[in-house]
């Protein structure tokens, strides 16, 4: 399967099946553990080290340089 | 903003609470995809440190190596300029030390090594299966005609331990919200010794559906420099690189540049009131420079032409090489991350998903689930497992047979014509492998939006766990384990409970706090009772050559033969550093009385090289051991704990005095890489001894006017640390004046006089294994010539044996004498500080101080300039 129709497919129950969230409902969201990276800066610290480790770790935009040539 | 962290029970909420929440998520960004870009302040500390490598047989310690480690801290503050700006800045250092890989091969080469005493792999034997085998050449059979032979099949890598790295970086960027946008724009620069980037970002969020769905697009670009010396890869033919390769610092240097553009789009989806899921799509080009600059491969060769021995063994030369790689890499990465509340418990379950390839030929996955889950009394806890699968680069192997003859001369350069391949990497992050690790992490939530939490990850490593089977064999296998530790500050939520607490914030000044002191001083801030301060430093002090003595420089001819004492100089100075990561915590226990502890970790540099007189024509070079380059140290540095006392307290003045000790945490005794000889003195981390400190500060304000006085000492105890030596005692002063420029601006002036003694004593001797010695001894030939080989044939021989040996003065660093003195600073200070709001007494000073007098001790750099950065918060 080529990539543009996996990623379409995979996005497809996004638009789908999603019910109607008032504001007002959308108090559990808010709650920090309910963040989709809760603990952003021990990951950041983490994605650092494994990047010297692991051949796909980092590669996303907003990663901050470094060798990590050890 | 802080009202959705009101609602955290599950109470059906009142209307007025209702309309507060709506009004809340009414804001732009108040969705839970980016709640950790709230107004906040975080520090965080990590430890990772690798288990020890099957080294077939060879053991870490006969080596003198030590696993990888690596101690990062990272300090973060989220400000809210506007209501709709804001503004995020990061800092975060890391430093590298212990061995790592720089190439693997088949273990027999290794065993003929140490057989034959070499100074690095350079063959070894196969038989017509090509099973690696090892000849003792040692043990000779005369009558089968054969050296004793054993088959000796798998692989080893070869570990290096390099000087200690730190790597530094600063970025920040600023958000702007839209009713129905996002936008931020970013930048930083991340510098290490050998590798400097530099890069920009931009990124943005779209809210649609009133905001259950949000488009998130980001991009960046990242340019590298690199200059990487070769001097620890000296035994690599370096033939690929000869256009790259330049002396700096009297080492040959690899230099080149890299550039990185990276984009992603994705899309964050409420699906209902307990879940929300986020996919995106990645994309990175890198280019230029893509190698390694540390790692080496190794080339086989087996020659059809040659053939088998009476053993049935075939001699294979082998040669290391600079790998190298393309000079561009496409990569792609697709995220997919769920989140989903449990009612029951009020815990979050978080599964993340990766997929990941790239035009070297490289296809990961990984796959992660975490839940965090309240406990009640405001406690968190979160498991976590993850894994790991990835398939090798295309170009990756763990050495590299070819069936050919050695396409050279041994001992000269590699003929590159004749090497049948365009690229060639040992890298074992480009290997086949898997990886499982597992964490659990406690957070505590202290109230007043204050959190701690701590976390440990055990990280396994191993071929046999890649998807499929088939990954990198064991000899490549390793487990590690990471440790963190981080202070997290919630400042919108700290400011709802200040202003609940006090009845509203009032007040034009950080009444608190009498005077806004500088950045660099050592006593802390006069505090009211029951408060706690936290300061994050961060200080940077340099030293440039010429070598000087009483403020004249050097020549080479007086730097070789007076500035190590006793015995020549074969290697002088250049530049030194000296960077300090300061963390002060203090709490004002009575109205009086305030105590305060500040650990801090350290990383001192110095730059080394060869050194070789004045004279016109070529001589030949010094002999003695060469350790030109770069030296690094970094270890947490010793630990300052301090009780101040508040004497006289008006309310234009105070007169505080203080006194603590240094606890001796810092290291004081390193060693040379791989040698059992101490590194010179200003690479040490601590004094090794307990030191006692005492300190009185005197200070007063006018209107927008303050000045102050601080005068400092440091009495070291004992006679010496136990390594033979102590340092010289400090007696330190500052005078200093500030001036409100605006309300929530001082700047200010500091002089700073530092008188700190000479060295006692020295490093006492350290043992030394196969030290040489001549010595008269009975030999077992005729000496004397009477036909006897007996008792009375002696001669002198050369024997060797563990010894107790002087350290070795090769630089002026080396000697005690070459330390201490007389200094005084001057320079400029400003401090950003709020009188009002969430920030009230927090401060951001920047410190910039210059030599003005300089009188050093014998041979030393000449200091230059000091930058101090300091955050401060108030609890």
């Amino acid at each position: 399967m080529r990539w543009p129709s996996l990623y379409g497919l995979l996005l497809l129950p996004l638009v789908a099946g999603c019910a109607d969230v008032q504001p007002w409902q959308r108090g559990t969201l808010a709650k920090p553990q309910m963040s989709l990276d809760p603990h952003s800066q021990r990951t950041a610290l983490v994605t650092h080290v494994r990047a010297a480790r692991e051949a796909a770790s980092g590669g996303v935009s907003k990663d901050g340089g470094g060798c990590g040539c050890d | 903003m802080a009202v959705g962290a009101v609602v955290t029970d599950h109470a059906r909420p009142s209307r007025a609470l209702q309309t507060l929440t709506a009004a809340a998520l009414a804001l732009p960004g108040m969705t839970a995809a980016n709640a950790e870009d709230a107004p906040s302040f975080n520090v965080q500390y990590g430890h990772y440190e690798e288990g020890k490598r099957d080294l077939d047989g060879q053991s870490y310690k006969d080596l003198k190596l030590k696993p990888l480690r690596v101690d990062s801290f990272a300090v973060q503050g989220v400000v809210a300029l506007t209501d709709r700006l804001t503004l995020k800045a990061d800092f975060t250092q890391d430093s590298w030390s212990g061995a790592t890989p720089v190439v693997s091969l088949p273990s027999a080469a290794v065993k003929a090594q140490l057989l034959s005493g070499a100074s690095s792999p350079n063959s070894y034997h196969v038989d017509k299966n090509g099973v690696p085998y090892v000849v003792d050449f040692n043990d000779y059979d005369p009558v089968t005609d054969t050296y004793a032979h054993t088959a000796h099949p798998g692989l080893v890598h070869v570990l290096a331990s390099a000087s200690p790295e730190t790597r530094r970086q600063w970025d920040g960027s600023l958000t702007h919200e839209w009713n129905g946008a996002e936008l931020t724009v970013g930048g930083g620069i991340s510098d290490e010794h050998d590798y400097l980037s530099r890069f920009v970002n931009a990124s943005g969020k779209v809210f649609l559906n009133h905001k259950l769905t949000v488009l998130n697009w980001g991009g960046s670009l990242t340019r590298n420099r690199i200059h990487a010396s070769l001097a620890a890869n000296s035994a690599a033919d370096t033939g690929n690189y000869t256009d790259r390769i330049h002396e700096f610092d009297g080492q040959p240097t690899i230099f080149g540049q890299r550039s990185d553009y990276a984009a992603n789009v994705g899309v964050t989806q409420i699906l209902n009131e307990v879940a929300l899921i986020q996919a995106d799509i990645a994309y990175t080009r890198s280019s230029g420079f893509l190698e390694n600059p540390y790692k080496a491969v190794i080339f086989a060769f087996n020659d059809p032409d040659q053939p088998f021995d009476n053993s049935g063994l075939k001699y294979i030369p082998i040669k290391g090489s600079l790998e190298q790689r393309p000079d561009l890499r496409n990569q792609w990465a697709f995220n997919a991350r769920l989140t989903q509340h449990f009612a029951f418990g009020d815990g979050a379950f978080h599964l993340n998903y990766r997929y990941y390839r790239d035009d070297w030929g490289i296809r990961a996955h990984t796959l992660e689930a975490s839940l965090d889950q309240p406990l009640g009394g405001g406690w968190m806890i979160t498991p976590d497992v993850r894994y790991y699968t990835q398939t090798a680069a295309r170009f990756y192997a763990p050495y590299f047979l070819f069936n050919e003859a050695f396409p050279a001369h041994p001992g000269g350069p590699l003929d590159r014509s004749q090497i049948p391949l365009k690229y060639f990497s040992s890298d074992e992050r480009l290997s086949a492998f898997g990886a499982l690790s597992g964490s659990l992490a406690l957070q505590k939530s202290l109230g007043r939006g204050v959190s701690l939490d701590l976390s440990y990850e055990f990280y396994v490593h191993k071929g046999d766990l890649k998807l499929g089977g088939r990954g990198e064999p064991g000899y490549a296998d390793f487990h590690s384990s990471l440790l963190t530790a981080g202070l997290a500050m919630d400042l919108a939520r700290h400011q709802d409970e200040l202003a609940s607490a006090s009845g509203g914030i009032s007040g034009s000044r950080p009444d608190d706090l009498l005077t806004i002191r500088p950045a660099g001083l050592l006593m802390p801030d006069v505090l009211r009772p029951g408060t706690w301060a936290f300061s994050a430093a961060f200080k940077s002090q340099s030293w440039k050559g010429p070598l000087e003595l009483h403020n004249s420089p050097v020549s080479n001819n007086d730097l070789i033969a007076s500035a190590c004492g006793a015995v020549n100089c074969t290697l002088g100075p250049v530049r030194a550093g000296q960077n300090e990561a300061e963390f002060d915590l203090s709490y004002a226990v009575l109205p009086r009385l305030t105590l305060s502890v500040t650990p801090k970790y350290a990383e001192n540099s110095l730059t080394l090289v060869d050194v070789f007189p004045d004279f016109a024509g070529s001589l030949p070079p010094l002999g003695g051991p060469s350790g030109s380059g770069r030296h690094s140290t970094s270890s947490w540095g010793d630990t300052a704990a301090l009780a101040s006392l508040d004497l006289a307290s008006e309310s234009m003045a105070h007169v505080r005095v203080a006194a603590g000790l240094s606890v001796p945490t810092g290291e004081a005794g390193r060693r040379l890489n791989g040698k059992t000889d101490y590194v010179g003195y200003s690479l040490q981390t601590g004094s090794g001894t307990w030191d006692g400190i005492a300190a009185i500060d005197i200070e007063a304000a006018s209107g927008p006017f303050s000045a102050g006085a601080e005068l400092n000492a440091v009495k070291r105890m004992g006679r010496s640390n136990k390594f033979g030596y102590r340092l010289g005692d400090r007696l330190g002063g500052d005078f200093w004046a500030g001036d409100n420029v605006l309300p929530w601006l001082t700047a200010s002036a500091r002089v700073h006089f530092d008188a700190e003694g000479g060295i006692h004593g020295g490093y006492k001797d350290h043992l030394e294994k196969n030290v040489p010695f001549t010595e008269l001894q009975q030999v077992d030939y005729d000496v004397n010539g009477d036909g006897v080989v007996d008792s009375s044939d002696v001669d002198y021989v050369t024997v060797y044996r563990d010894a107790l040996v002087p350290h070795v003065v090769a630089s002026p660093d080396d000697l005690a004498a070459n330390h201490g003195g007389t200094f005084v600073d001057a320079g400029l200070g400003v401090t950003v500080h709020a009188v009002a709001g969430p920030f009230k007494g927090d401060r951001l000073s920047i410190e910039w101080m210059r030599p003005i007098f300089t009188g050093a001790y014998g041979y030393q750099l000449r200091p230059a300039t000091m930058i101090t950065a300091r955050a401060t918060i108030t609890i």
